[in-house]
């Protein structure tokens, strides 16, 4: 992405203090949860100090003991890891083949895999649940990572495609003129330029796997496959009344999401900018 | 190549011999596209497949046969109350998603641009609720609505401000538009993203010559900020017409379409169907329908504002 451009060197002071009061009540769940996953029922119920009266930090124990959070989160990281690196290994390829080769022209074949994009997973949830179960992945991580990469590969192709069409033909010419094989330009030439559009594909793929709920509700049964997500929910319906423990929970599946976010925004904006906004 | 792989093969008929002129051909692009393609049939193509055939018959999820019915489970939802409801939950849902969602997200764009210093701060914090999980926002919100303690609730008592209370997901009235207000709270930043995008690609010289011209702020975002977002504009709304349709992990984890139907959406509804009451044809049907009209809606959309036009 582009460095973010200035309009002028001062900011409107209504434009901040607008901006600040917004941007300041949208976070205000935040704090909210954080401050009370700090306090006890009693405080809970009694009283809006953002700060607690004593800090009750038995909570985050009642959390990771009583939710297994250590467990959610490995779960939660296999899911991540494995969708990243097959979504990458099987989108760069074809966004490569539909941008650089002779299916450059093959509108029709591109055409399906947009159709893809514009179609809501949603509305196939049925059909997809049974081909999981035929293939015997219910209640296993397998069957969240492959339906995850399956139906991630239309806009994965499509946001490769955008990256690889974007590269000069003329280092793929020169190199082939050397005599380079199709395979040594793919590998050695197209790749490596496409680092940035592989982090953005990967980074957005990331994401995506570690906050994915709809397949998880229906795929992760046992407390053995859940992941933060699916965790969390469970947790509230088993804890309806230590609500300490709750926030606490929450403020435990809150912390890697923006963590993963702050580190790696960069390449997440840009992907999805790119995504929404290349033709 | 191909002049000697005739010379090497002369008894191959010519069909083969087409087949081997092709895979010469298009060998490199194949082998790169085999695992997409792969993947999508196995994930998608199939499952769509699957789900018309489905859609055709009274198939209960465990009966070891599937008996064809014709398109009884398409007239059989288009009639029935329970459905249109979602459908029009589902309109409704989709206005707050637009309103909340792609309006705030171009109100925050806008300012975040008019800001020198700490634009990148901004932008960073603004973004927070949509790196969550649906399953997490739905949790925290909640949480927010929750009738003693939630931060609604406790802020209107403490404002003297009682009678406004609600129990905001247990009231059938309005327990969609407290679920709808959670969503567009996590949306609001993936289209702050993409406006911000947007605005970024504007010719800054347009700025420059309004600035000469002494245009005022207001001026600068009215005439030239909108209306080169056109194509943005045009994106964005494809996408929450997309996004607010599929309407599924916020209701689920708040409500589960409930109370009673109050809030069930049509993904909640085909889920609801197939999974809990057992009738996967009609779930495979109203899923179908779903699909059909998010696909058409989207390409008449895009056509019509191809029709009219971009500034840029």
């Amino acid at each position: 992405m582009k460095p973010l451009r200035r309009f002028g060197r001062e900011t409107n002071p209504i434009v901040f203090v607008i901006l600040t009061v917004v941007t300041g009540m949208s976070l205000i769940p935040f704090l909210w949860v954080i401050s009370s996953a700090f306090k006890d029922n009693t405080e809970i119920f009694g009283s809006m100090a953002l700060l607690p009266e004593t800090w009750q930090w038995h909570n985050f124990q009642a959390a990771w003991l009583g939710g297994q959070f250590g467990r959610y989160f490995v779960n939660t990281l296999i899911v991540a890891v494995t969708t990243t690196l097959i979504s990458v290994a099987v989108a760069a390829p074809a966004g490569y083949a539909f941008a650089k080769t002779q299916l450059r022209h093959a509108s029709a074949l591109f055409y399906l895999y947009l159709f893809g994009i514009t179609l809501p997973i949603e509305s196939i949830i049925v059909p997809l649940f049974y081909q999981i179960k035929d293939l015997g992945l219910v209640d296993n991580l397998w069957g969240l990572i492959l339906a995850l990469v399956g139906t991630g590969v239309p806009f994965g192709v499509y946001l490769m495609r955008s990256f690889f069409r974007d590269l000069p033909d003329a280092l793929a010419e020169a190199a082939r003129i050397d005599g380079a094989s199709e395979w040594g330009i793919f590998f050695r030439i197209m790749m490596p330029l496409a680092m940035p559009g592989l982090l953005a594909l990967g980074v957005f793929s990331f994401l995506s796997a570690w906050n994915e709920f709809f397949f998880s509700i229906l795929l992760l049964i046992s407390d053995d496959t859940r992941t933060i997500p699916i965790g969390l929910v469970r947790f509230q319906q088993q804890n309806m009344s230590d609500y300490g423990a709750l926030f606490a929970a929450i403020t435990l599946a809150i912390i890697p999401s923006i963590l993963i976010y702050v580190v790696l925004q960069r390449q997440f904006i840009s992907g999805l900018a790119a995504g929404a906004t290349k033709g | 190549m191909s002049l000697d792989a005739q010379f090497q093969t002369p008894v191959a008929s010519n069909r083969t011999r087409r087949l081997r002129k092709l895979w010469d051909a298009y060998r490199v692009p194949i082998v790169l596209l085999a695992p997409s393609l792969i993947f999508y049939a196995v994930f998608v193509l199939m499952p769509l497949g699957r789900a018309f055939q489905l859609s055709l018959t009274d198939w209960d999820g465990l009966a070891p046969t599937k008996n064809y019915v014709g398109v009884e489970n398409y007239t059989g939802i288009w009639t029935e109350s329970r459905f249109l409801m979602s459908l029009w939950r589902n309109a409704l849902w989709w206005a707050m998603h637009v309103v909340l969602g792609a309006g705030g997200g171009l109100f925050l764009a806008i300012l975040i641009s008019e800001v020198g210093r700490g634009r990148f701060l901004f932008r960073t914090l603004a973004f927070f609720p949509h790196v969550l999980s649906l399953a997490v926002v739905g949790v925290i919100w909640g949480q927010l609505y929750h009738p003693s303690i939630g931060l609604f609730n406790t802020t209107l008592e403490n404002l003297g401000l009682s009678t406004l209370t609600r129990v905001w997901l247990g009231d059938p009235a309005i327990a969609l538009y407290s679920v709808g207000v959670a969503s567009g709270w996590q949306a609001y930043g993936f289209y702050m993203v993409i406006f911000l995008a947007g605005i970024q690609s504007i010719d800054p010289q347009l700025y420059e010559a309004a600035r000469v011209d002494g245009a005022n702020a207001w001026q600068r975002i009215w005439d030239i900020t909108i209306p080169s977002l056109h194509n943005t504009m045009t994106v964005v709304l494809t996408l929450a017409f997309i996004s607010a349709m599929k309407g599924f992990g916020t209701v689920w984890a708040m409500t589960q379409g409930g109370p009673g139907y109050a809030s069930e959406l049509v993904a909640v509804y085909v889920w609801r169907t197939a999974f809990q009451s057992g009738a996967i044809g009609q779930a495979a049907a109203a899923g179908l329908s779903l699909a059909l009209i998010v696909i058409v809606f989207s390409y008449l959309f895009n056509r019509w504002r191809d029709k009219v036009g971009s500034y840029t």
